[in-house]
């Protein structure tokens, strides 16, 4: 039965709408009449038949926005299929407003089982990780419905990727596994709760590089704004999902010199020797040299981080940076503007800056720089600087495996699909910070890595 | 200002002084003073509903058909290749070409401003200053509107001797714009956004009009030595004229080397420094300089020397300020508390006054020949040999040290000072890089950088925390905004500092040389977008700053309208 928006209006009018009322919109068109009104449309308790899937997203997102909290009920909006009740929950929990956590929370959370350490020990753990689990119990569920929502509107043929469909499945399954979870109320739940967070979070170690995967072989099915914009919702709700979790694992035994996942004394110093040391070692055994690198500025710096973003962070620049700079420096030696006797390329120079409201890293490497026009393109996802012919052999070839871990992040193989500076970016941004370029043309390249003070009292943001 | 303006007539090697005096002379002359007084109640004009003067500011609004038909004109863009082209080969029908395309253009490009000051919102255009550069305007429209045709190269000195007037009586356009500009900028009014745009396209446009004039006037010059010198065979109109082996074409040259570049104008930021701080008793930054230190380009070298000039100057300043003899040691970080009060005033916002055009060749070339002292600098890595494209340098062109700036004679306690302290300060770096379409110009210093929430502010005029500075421009009636005039400053006054330290004073250039006036870098982006080129800071709080300055090689067209942005990434 097919009601047209004439005969809707009626209906609306009454404010009694007979019980038996099926409506029918075909396109999104027919609904326009009532998109201002959608808490008349609840109030007449119309059951919907709806074969445009994207309008029952509309009116439910409408309901929503319109604040009459009514959200239960919306999911009054039916649909004549079991494979359309079965994503009604995903909706309804997408479009329920996210919580937003501060880091100071996240901070209180920690500091309040670190704190009472000598009498009540067991007790304030207890109470934090109670404390800690009813917000992500509340939390998680909502973030990954609009994971699993914002892949279900990808085109058909993208979902349809191996890559991309599992991902679906493993946030579909994530989502449906915690939201049958009952409510950490005690000890057991809680437990409960905790270890089935544990599982879950090592199940997705892998989503990154199999996102990536997906995208590079969806490549030509989408345009790369709306890539982007997927992915960038994606890596960012991903780190924020894992930066809730994490912590509340971590918080469960405590580390000294750290609250949760933060670490509250992180030397970006000896994470820089570290992380340069590892590339090296990688570069030399693919290129045979490498770049010494110096450090210099304030090396005494300690702030509060978690450490494994920086660590992300470092490894990408640094991998970039080393392989510049070998190529640059062997391309000048065979073109005779160095001389051949000249065996090690010019170091890496790294500077810590430490100022009153952040700290600032600077890697300065002479490779070259990056010409203007592929300027504006390094952050892109699947940008990448490794030749394309030499990349797509590369993939199949046996030897290249110690390239494929120069290109790889600590996330897992993400052999030159690309992914490397832009997450490195969203990573830096995360907490406040930025990561940004800049050129020296046939010189060398700067990059300015700006890591804010996370352990301010008056830190506002958001996870 | 009149006695100013009839003590210091501008002399030019080949004109003679008498034709400086201009018939519009006295009449700015006239309104200058009147506006100056005015300008301090600008408040009061603000609040009662008669326009401000009836000054000549105040055009007929029926007179304004002229303007309209000017403005819509094309204005016809420049090259820097064509401007060497005239220059090559110069011979009298070129020159005259020269004029007559100069005559033509420059009323076009005044009748844009001329209509974009009329569309300012009236009661900015109410405003003293803005007045007054409304006035100069329409007068140097007419001047030139009405200049008939050059034919002859007699007629070519009279233009000249115009066109060099027009430039001189400008001198006072900057400092009255910033000054208009920065009272009209307030939320009543206009924006600070609108303010800064209106300001950026008229000096932008002014350098495209100051290049046209100033190119033809050293070409003029060269082509009436070379028939000077040359007598016998100049009989004939057709004298030719080459590039000098420099590599000059009038103020445009087309072997400019990093190096020199850079070198120059490191020599005259120290002796900013010594001249600003002489009570410091500490000796400037050194100034480094690696990468393709031999990169070979053409440009107007009064550009980008302009914008090396600021950025050096603001290195200096903050590196004395962060590491000078009473602050912090230069291995832990800054004190927050000392680079808080720098934030609050006027961090990185220096640009300095001195008198223009005082000497021979003030706008010309020759003079800058003796500029060509190049210390032995250090190519680190990768330096000229692989850039091929790049003409190699000839040693014939590095000329010897010059002798005409004495260098600076420190008082005995401040050397004793220095040794105390035992320190240096720490070096600026500058790295070039070269490429086959661009230069980059990296300037690195530790001077304590500065807070990323104030990177917005950055390229304002007129932003709030500019405001501190309108006293100074007040105390600075003009500016040419040019590199020269801080040479000239400075060999003027290179023999008066130690006769004046001795017995206490400071003379009256050095005061107003130091002035800071909130327009250094904003000017500078306009410089390095005006031949298509960019300009970007990145700062490390509690550290230092780096400045990358590119500039775009080929034949790069002149850029007149505003891009925005500070580029690089």
């Amino acid at each position: 039965m097919k009601v047209y928006p004439q005969a809707a209006g009626r209906l609306e009018q009454q404010h009694s709408p007979p019980e038996d009322c099926m409506m029918t919109l075909v396109s999104r068109a027919h609904f326009q009449p009532y998109m201002s009104r959608p808490v008349a449309l609840e109030k007449m308790g119309l059951s919907f038949l709806v074969d445009d899937d994207l309008a029952v997203d509309c009116v439910a997102e409408r309901i929503w926005r319109s604040g009459s909290g009514v959200l239960a009920r919306a999911s009054g909006i039916r649909t004549n299929t079991t494979w359309a009740s079965a994503n009604s929950r995903v909706h309804e929990q997408a479009a329920a407003p996210i919580t937003r956590v501060t880091l100071a929370r996240l901070l209180d959370l920690g500091s309040s089982s670190t704190n009472s350490s000598n009498n009540n020990n067991a007790n304030a753990n207890i109470n934090t990780t109670r404390e800690s689990a009813l917000l992500l119990h509340a939390e998680l569920p909502k973030r990954l419905a609009r994971r699993v929502k914002a892949i279900q509107k990808l085109p058909f043929i993208v979902g349809v990727n191996p890559h991309i469909r599992g991902i679906y499945q493993l946030y579909l399954d994530s989502f449906e596994t915690l939201s049958n979870l009952p409510e950490p109320d005690d000890n057991d739940s809680t437990k409960l709760f905790t270890t089935t967070l544990k599982d879950l979070v090592a199940s997705h170690t892998d989503v990154i590089p199999r996102l990536a995967k997906g995208f590079k072989e969806c490549g030509k099915y989408m345009s790369k704004e709306d890539a982007a914009e997927f992915l960038d919702g994606m890596i960012y709700s991903r780190i924020a999902i894992r930066v809730l979790a994490e912590h509340h694992l971590a918080l469960q035994d405590p580390i000294p010199g750290y609250i949760g996942v933060l670490n509250t004394s992180l030397s970006p110093t000896s994470l820089l020797k570290q992380t340069a040391d590892y590339v090296q070692e990688l570069c030399e055994i693919n290129y045979g040299i490498a770049p010494e690198f110096e450090l210099t500025g304030h090396l005494d710096t300690r702030i509060t981080y978690i450490s494994n973003h920086l660590e992300y962070i470092f490894m990408e620049i640094l991998k970039n940076a080393n392989r510049a700079t070998v190529e640059h420096f062997v391309k000048l030696r065979q073109s005779g503007a160095v001389s051949r006797t000249e065996s090690f390329p010019p170091p890496i120079q790294i500077t810590v800056a430490r100022g009153p409201d952040d700290v600032t890293i600077r890697f300065r490497d002479r490779g070259g720089g990056i010409p203007p026009d592929e300027m504006s393109r390094v952050f892109e996802y699947s940008y990448t600087t490794v030749p394309k012919s030499e990349l797509d052999t590369d993939l199949s070839i046996f030897s290249s495996q110690s390239r494929q871990a120069m290109q790889a992040g600590v996330g897992g193989p993400i052999a030159g699909l690309g992914f490397g500076l832009p997450m490195s970016r969203i990573y830096a941004k995360y907490f406040g910070g930025s990561l940004e370029l800049k050129s020296v043309g046939g010189h060398g390249l700067d990059v300015f890595l700006r890591v804010p003070n996370i352990s301010r009292s008056d830190n506002k943001h958001i996870i | 200002m009149l006695a100013l303006n009839s003590q210091r007539p501008m002399m030019r090697s080949t004109l003679g002084t008498a034709h400086m005096r201009i018939s519009n002379q006295q009449s700015w002359n006239a309104v200058l003073p009147e506006t100056r007084q005015k300008s301090r109640s600008f408040a009061a004009h603000q609040t009662s509903t008669a326009p401000a003067a009836k000054s000549s500011a105040t055009r007929g609004f029926y007179q304004n058909a002229v303007v309209e038909k000017y403005a819509a004109k094309e204005t016809k863009l420049v090259t820097l290749r064509q401007l060497t082209v005239f220059g090559r080969s110069l011979s009298l029908e070129k020159l005259l070409r020269s004029a007559n395309y100069v005559r033509e253009e420059l009323p076009v490009r005044l009748a844009h401003r001329i209509i974009d000051i009329q569309h300012l919102p009236f009661i900015v255009g109410t405003n003293p200053h803005i007045q007054l550069i409304y006035s100069l305007y329409w007068q140097a429209f007419e001047a030139f509107r009405t200049f008939p045709e050059i034919k002859t190269l007699e007629q070519n000195r009279a233009f000249c001797r115009l066109v060099e007037s027009q430039l001189q009586t400008h001198l006072v356009v900057i400092p009255q714009l910033a000054m208009g500009m920065a009272e009209a900028s307030t939320p009543e009014h206009m924006s600070s956004e609108v303010a800064d745009r209106f300001l950026n396209e008229m000096l932008r446009s002014r350098i495209g009009r100051r290049v046209l004039a100033e190119q033809h006037i050293a070409l003029s010059d060269t082509y009436e030595q070379s028939i000077s010198n040359g007598s016998h065979n100049s009989g004939n109109a057709a004298a030719l004229v080459d590039e000098d082996e420099d590599g000059w074409i009038g103020i445009v040259n087309t072997r400019c080397r990093a190096a020199e570049v850079v070198d120059r104008v490191s020599v005259l930021a120290k002796r900013w420094f010594r001249d600003t701080y002489t009570n410091r008793g500490v000796e400037p930054p050194e100034v480094r300089i690696d990468g393709h230190v031999n990169a070979i380009f053409t440009y107007i070298p009064d550009h980008i020397e302009y914008i090396l000039f600021e950025l050096f100057k603001n290195s200096m300043r903050f590196t004395l300020e962060t590491h000078g003899p009473d602050t912090a040691t230069s291995t832990s970080p800054p004190r927050n508390q000392i680079v808080h009060n720098l934030l609050d005033d006027d961090r990185l916002f220096g640009l300095t006054w001195n008198e223009p055009g005082v000497l021979p060749g003030y706008s010309k070339s020759p003079i800058r020949r003796n500029y060509h002292h190049f210390e032995q600098s250090v190519p680190i890595y990768g330096s000229e040999h692989h850039l091929t494209h790049l003409e190699p340098i000839n040693p014939n062109h590095i000329l010897p040290p010059r002798q005409d700036l004495p260098e600076p004679i420190l008082s005995p306690s401040s050397q004793q000072r220095q040794s105390a302290a035992g320190k240096k300060l720490p070096p600026i770096l500058v790295t070039v890089g070269a490429n086959r379409n661009d230069i980059t110009f990296r300037v690195s210093d530790q001077g304590g950088g500065f807070a990323h929430s104030q990177m917005q502010n950055l390229w304002s005029y007129t932003h709030a925390s500019r405001h501190v500075f309108l006293h100074n421009l007040e105390n600075m009636p003009k500016l040419a905004g040019k590199v020269e005039e801080i040479r000239h400053t400075q060999h003027n006054s290179a023999s008066t500092i130690e006769s004046t330290n001795k017995s206490g004073g400071r003379p009256f250039e050095l005061e107003e040389n130091s002035l800071h006036l909130g327009l250094g870098l904003p000017m500078s982006r306009v410089y390095a977008n005006y031949w298509g080129g960019t300009i970007g800071v990145h700062s490390m709080h509690g550290y230092g700053t780096d400045a990358y300055i590119k500039i775009s090689l080929g034949n790069q067209a002149e850029h007149l309208t505003y891009r925005g942005g500070d580029g690089l990434a």
